[in-house]
């Protein structure tokens, strides 16, 4: 009874409907079956067909049943992105073999891949397009004849990895002592060819993260010598300069390592003039660019986070000076040179073009030292949650004037509990890129020792931001009035001589306001009440002779 | 008239060592502060030294004034010449008026000068008081910021216990007015001896021409 109802459901279930392979391959005899899929028929993927003849077009069946891993990784692919199948690449009826990266990407240029050849020629897809499980540099040191090389030779140290040093001792070896021996390298890696990512690993990945190729191992005396570790970043070298690419000014702007870096040249000016191309124009016209005596990356490393406008006035003369060494000899005639240059950069004096400002930092003193604030001390005073900007937005709207920063300045020494001073250099704040006025004829003091030094009407005070400094405007004469006994250690001699303007204002502004006449001519009333005081006694003696010469006469 | 020796060689020559320094001094002094007053004396076709070497003199003047003022001070407190001429005694205090009186008034009238200029005292009470001020104070003051200012990175950690650069500038200015107001007053003075020139001429040779009546006064 029991067997006689099994027949009954067999008979009815759909399987007995579903045609058989030679059935298909009767009307469909193109379609072969792969190797890979022997033993697997046609119904098990095209489940649809459940009659024969079947009178609807059947749907591309889908490949997940069977390889639901392949299918995983290649949801998350840059194919996938673009509605690729798997059968655009896997030919599931023929024994065609599946498709390769060059079957579609034969004409892939790689155009801004640096050190393209190089690359291209160690390297496989997956290496860069892909998410390798396995990757590593193998090394295979053969040597000529029956030499051999023994662990001691190679290892000197004993610890089981060739370093550095060693690998050149080694290299050295191969070079001079055997004639013919060879030291091939092999980049391999192994991968998932269905996780292509959407977008290429960048230079970061191997050359600062070792994400790739992370380790190096050397065979010596060929393939049936012995492997021991080796280091690396011998054959991919590391770019510390990668790591911290994005903090800085062109990371920050989105430019990437392989805009600048084609070749493994070093970067010639008509990379830098891509973007910068009017400063590149009036430097080539200068007589740096003239006679071709320094390229934009020899003062310009592009690496660098601290960008130029946060260089203080001495990191700016060690730029130039890295060229004009004598700089100090050749300004011998410049009174107290050495407090000059420490003030001062070059280009206020050799680029006329520039705009020459007055910058005040705050710094803070540690005993005998002293050191700019940084975003860090400004955190703790200020708390944690809130920006410089806001800072001082709270002491000024948009330009600080002398009693703002004098209570920005009182606020930072109550809550910082140390003692902060305000410092001031003379830097170049617009850039312009011709340096070409040398041997200054002119070499006249006034030009910034005088109240009308063109600087005094660019005044910036710079605080460090978290990200960059600050630059807020500052306006009057912050340094001749309040915050007198702040601002005591900023003082360009000169800047208080008293000028026509003052007496002008005595004239006319004095008589109605004294105080605040007064107040606002700060250290300059020395010379108003010295030049009062000698033309007094000078009338004095002359009345007094005059009256002598009378009696004298009577 | 008898003639009186007041300035031995050594205080004579010192003297016009101390003028010329002292001149050298205030013309630069005058071209550092005012920049552009230059102008004036060259284009009557005066040489003047360019801003540069203003600066320059200004600084080797002032070493050379340093050095004077301690040969100075050395010499009056070895001579004894202190103890004679300069000390301030408590019967000063009574002539003060007596002397300010006759340059105000006594002068005018034809009286004579309360003082007279002996070897062993050259000095009236007023002068004994003004070469008192100037010369232990404002004149060191003078010097001892002009020192401090001739190498500022040098003498960093003194310039900052003093109050910073520009409170030495402020010294150093004050003093300076108040020495160029003592020059000034020093040189009209000079003409206050029996004739126009007499004070001016002791200082050369030595001896003062003085008539019976009256004193001295430089």
């Amino acid at each position: 009874m029991h067997f006689a109802v099994l027949i009954v459901l067999f008979l009815a279930s759909p399987l007995w409907a579903y045609p058989t392979h030679e059935q298909c391959t009767d009307c469909h005899g193109s379609f072969k079956k792969t190797a890979s899929h022997q033993g697997v028929s046609c119904n098990d993927c095209h489940t649809e067909i459940t009659g024969f003849p079947h009178t609807h077009k059947h749907s591309q069946p889908t490949c997940q049943k069977c390889h639901s891993k392949a299918s995983e990784s290649f949801s998350k692919s840059v194919h996938q992105n673009k509605k690729m199948a798997c059968i655009d690449c896997h030919n599931v009826h023929s024994k065609e073999k599946t498709a390769t990266c060059t079957s579609c990407h034969a004409k892939a240029s790689h155009e801004k891949l640096p050190s393209r050849a190089k690359h291209l020629a160690s390297l496989n897809c997956i290496s860069c397009h892909g998410m390798p499980e396995k990757s590593g540099i193998t090394v295979t040191v053969k040597l000529p004849g029956a030499s051999i090389l023994g662990k001691k030779d190679v290892d000197h140290d004993g610890n089981g990895f060739v370093d550095k040093t060693e690998w050149h001792a080694l290299e050295y070896q191969l070079e001079h002592k055997f004639q013919g021996a060879s030291a091939d390298r092999q980049y391999w890696s192994y991968g998932n060819v269905h996780s292509i990512m959407p977008k290429p690993a960048d230079c970061s990945e191997c050359h600062d993260k070792r994400t790739r190729f992370a380790t190096a191992t050397a065979k010596i005396n060929g393939e049936s010598g012995y492997s021991i570790q080796i280091d690396p970043g011998i054959f991919i070298p590391e770019f510390p300069s990668i790591r911290d690419f994005a903090k800085t000014v062109h990371g920050k702007n989105g430019v990437k390592c392989i805009d600048c870096h084609t070749s493994q040249d070093k970067i010639s000016d008509s990379v830098c003039s891509q973007c910068h191309q009017n400063v590149y124009n009036t430097y080539k016209s200068s007589i740096h660019g003239r006679n071709n005596s320094a390229a934009c990356t020899d003062c310009h490393n592009p690496h660098l986070i601290k960008p130029y406008k946060e260089y203080n006035a001495q990191e700016r003369v060690a730029v130039c000076s890295s060229c004009h060494k004598d700089y100090m000899a050749r300004h011998k005639w410049l009174p107290n040179t050495a407090l000059h240059f420490k003030y001062l950069e070059c280009t206020t004096c050799h680029s006329p073009g520039s705009e020459k400002s007055m910058v005040f930092f705050f710094e803070k003193k540690d005993g005998e030292k002293k050191a700019p604030l940084t975003y860090k001390d400004f955190k703790t005073a200020f708390g944690h949650d809130i920006t410089v900007r806001s800072v001082i937005d709270k002491y000024s709207e948009d330009i600080l004037k002398g009693n703002d920063i004098g209570n920005l300045l009182k606020d930072l020494n109550r809550k910082m509990n140390i003692s902060v001073s305000i410092d001031a250099e003379i830097v170049v704040t617009r850039v312009h890129h011709d340096y070409s006025v040398t041997r200054l004829k002119e070499r006249n003091c006034v030009v910034c020792h005088s109240p009308q030094a063109c600087f005094y009407n660019s005044m910036y005070l710079n605080l460090p931001g978290k990200e960059e400094h600050i630059y807020t405007p500052v306006k009057g004469t912050l340094l001749s009035t309040y915050p007198l006994a702040l601002a005591l250690d900023i003082y360009v001699l000169g800047e208080e001589k008293i000028t026509r303007a003052d007496l002008d204002k005595l004239i006319h502004k004095a008589p109605q306001d004294w105080t605040s006449y007064i107040r606002n001519l700060g250290f300059k009333l020395i010379d108003l009440a010295g030049i009062t005081m000698l033309i007094l006694a000078f009338l004095g003696c002359m009345v007094h002779a005059v009256l002598r010469i009378l009696v004298i006469k009577r | 008239m008898k003639r009186i020796y007041l300035h031995t060689l050594t205080i004579r020559l010192w003297h016009w060592i101390n003028a010329s320094i002292v001149i050298a001094l205030t013309i630069t002094g005058i071209q550092l502060r005012a920049p552009g007053t230059e102008a004036i004396p060259r284009s009557i076709g005066v040489w003047f030294p360019d801003y540069t070497t203003a600066v320059l003199i200004h600084k080797y003047a002032g070493f050379a004034l340093a050095a004077s003022f301690m040969f100075w001070l050395a010499y009056i407190i070895v001579s004894g010449s202190f103890i004679r001429h300069y000390l301030f005694r408590i019967s000063d205090i009574a002539l003060m008026g007596k002397q300010a009186r006759y340059y105000v008034i006594g002068v005018f009238n034809g009286e004579k000068n309360p003082f007279t200029a002996t070897p062993t005292g050259k000095f009236n009470p007023l002068q004994k008081l003004t070469y008192g001020i100037v010369m232990p104070v404002v004149l060191l003051a003078l010097i001892i910021t002009g020192i401090l200012f001739s190498d500022i990175f040098y003498f960093r950690d003194s310039i900052e216990r003093f109050g910073g650069v520009r409170m030495l500038d402020a010294v150093h200015v004050i003093a300076a007015y108040l020495c160029l107001l003592n020059f000034m007053v020093h040189l009209y003075m000079t003409t206050m001896g029996h004739h126009l020139l007499d004070h001016i001429k002791s200082m050369i040779v030595g001896y003062e021409e003085e008539s019976e009546e009256e004193g001295r006064t430089a």
